[in-house]
């Protein structure tokens, strides 16, 4: 593989899981557990694909449920919670998951689960992206969409105008781990071996970067903001050492006169 | 009787907004609830659409009981409101935000939108639309419909709550203090618009400090005060009510 696919793959995986935030985070809801929900599809479908002769499609779906599902469960005691109490439910979340996986030996434990085909092409990733785009697209058009943004803005409103909160938030919880376990997937089909440290806060937190930078107003920002987090460090390799310094005042600047990210808000014209 | 509502009652740790109280609204009227500032009315409101719970009593709608359910739930049930501090979604356009309030009215989950025909509105979308637009036209914004509601002066937000509320097809519309900061002019439209909702068949349940347009626009008054009933009748019974009249002397509210 080229230096420039393997860039590629990342990158697409990146945007998957930045679409993945978006959603639950267009919504409302904070997450800084992202990376649990790449880890279980990337297990289950790791497990199914590459242990049990699954077809990688079909594995990949069900990784994405396998998460579905766990985003559900942790959808419920969200609920109960906004703002930076959600943070750090999710942040426990995350590191439930992790520490999951350091302890359960038939995924190999802390030594990781090795042997994993390398079943990901930059070809299934694009497509896995141009879905995950339409399913974002689809959803913003729509009535449960224009509820997330009202639930996002006033809650108390929203619930006024006979939105079920429960419902909007629980789904686009779900909705947005369904395409995280996905991209866990191809992460664990691309990297050939997986680890619990592999998925620990430091992923969830670039999962966060992706859309906080990008800005979530559109689909189009996490998209800039993943292409931005994974091309720069590659494009400033030519300052060695100092490239991630650089880059980390890249991120105050862009905090200090984006602060609604790269691609703001919309300018409104029809709809 | 469309709402009726038995000795209910809404407590705030050692403080009772909301004291026991019932009343009735008759279908197809403008009811207006008045008093001075602390007397309950916006906390019933906010019991009725279910935005808090009651701690006692009991509420009907139609002659179901509702005591209880969720805010969400009693605005599919045919009870709508806007806010006396303007709530409109703000980063969304006056035809989205209407279009929210129209959620209970359309069909369609997360799974139905993801896998809907790509680039063209399903028909209970466009169904929507369409219904929002006379909306806007019906409050006079259709002019607005593509601006985001940021860039409206307030008597133009308040109007879009209006039409908001109205998106869902209640049966009921609460109003908290539409008149607010309006001018006479505004006002007067105001009454017009509260008018012409009542003609088309919702029955509207009017707070308002706005003595000329309550006695305007009412066929009914109640008068609350500490979080019980002082009094109830038309307007004109209100007006000469001696218990009402002594108990806003010197309000200069009052004074119409």
């Amino acid at each position: 593989m080229s230096y420039y696919e393997s860039v590629a793959i990342v990158l697409a995986i990146n945007v998957l899981m930045g679409i993945s935030l978006y959603i639950p985070m267009a919504a409302g809801q904070i997450s800084l557990g992202h990376a649990g929900f790449m880890a279980i599809g990337a297990y289950v479908c790791a497990l199914l694909a590459s242990q049990s002769g699954v077809a990688f499609a079909l594995a990949l779906l069900a990784g994405g449920v396998a998460a579905a599902l766990a985003g559900l469960t942790v959808g419920f005691p969200a609920l109960r919670v906004r703002g930076i109490y959600l943070i750090i439910l999710t942040m426990g979340f995350g590191e439930i998951v992790r520490i999951f996986f350091l302890n359960f030996e038939p995924t190999g434990g802390p030594s990781g689960l090795r042997g994993i085909k390398p079943l990901t092409t930059l070809s299934g990733l694009v497509i896995a992206c141009v879905i995950a785009i339409g399913v974002a697209v689809q959803l913003r058009r729509s009535r449960v969409g224009r509820a997330m943004i009202a639930v996002h803005e006033d809650e108390g409103a929203a619930e006024a105008m006979g939105i079920h909160l429960m419902y909007v938030k629980l789904m686009s919880f779900a909705v947005g781990a369904f395409i995280a376990g996905v991209a866990g997937g191809f992460y664990a089909h691309y990297a050939m071996f997986i680890e619990p440290a592999q998925f620990g806060f430091l992923r969830s937190a670039e999962a966060f970067l992706f859309v906080v930078l990008g800005g979530f107003s559109t689909v189009l920002g996490p998209i800039v903001g993943a292409a931005f987090v994974t091309l720069l460090p590659e494009v400033l390799r030519f300052i060695q050492e100092w490239r991630m310094t650089f880059f980390g005042v890249l991120l105050v600047a862009a905090a200090l006169w984006r602060p609604d990210g790269l691609i703001g808000p919309r300018r409104l014209k029809g709809s | 009787m469309l709402l009726r509502l038995e000795e209910v009652r809404k407590r705030f740790g050692g403080y009772e907004a909301v004291a026991g109280i019932s009343f009735e609204v008759a279908a197809g009227s403008i009811h207006s609830l008045i008093g001075p500032n602390g007397a309950g009315k916006t906390t019933l409101l906010n019991l009725i659409s279910g935005v808090l719970p009651p701690t006692a009593g009991r509420m009907w709608f139609h002659d179901a009981e509702f005591t209880g359910r969720r805010a969400d739930q009693i605005l599919a049930m045919g009870i709508a409101r806007n806010f006396q501090h303007v709530r409109l979604f703000r980063t969304l356009s006056v035809r989205e935000n209407v279009l929210v309030g129209r959620h209970a009215r359309i069909r369609g989950g997360f799974l139905a939108a993801i896998f809907a025909l790509p680039f063209r509105p399903t028909t209970a979308e466009r169904a929507a639309r369409a219904r929002v637009d006379e909306l806007l036209e019906f409050v006079g914004l259709a002019h607005r419909r593509d601006t985001r509601v940021d860039d409206l002066t307030m008597v133009e937000q308040r109007r879009v709550e209006i039409a908001r509320a109205l998106a869902s097809d209640p049966a009921l519309l609460l109003l908290d203090e539409p008149a607010a900061g309006m001018n006479p002019a505004e006002v007067e439209g105001l009454t017009q618009l509260m008018r012409r909702i009542c003609e088309r068949g919702t029955t509207v349940m009017l707070v308002e400090h706005h003595m000329r347009l309550v006695m305007a626009v009412s066929h009914r008054v109640t008068v609350l005060t500490m979080g019980t009933l002082l009094a109830q009748g038309t307007p004109e019974e209100i007006r000469q009510h001696p218990q009402v009249i002594s108990a806003y002397l010197g309000n200069e509210g009052w004074a119409s």
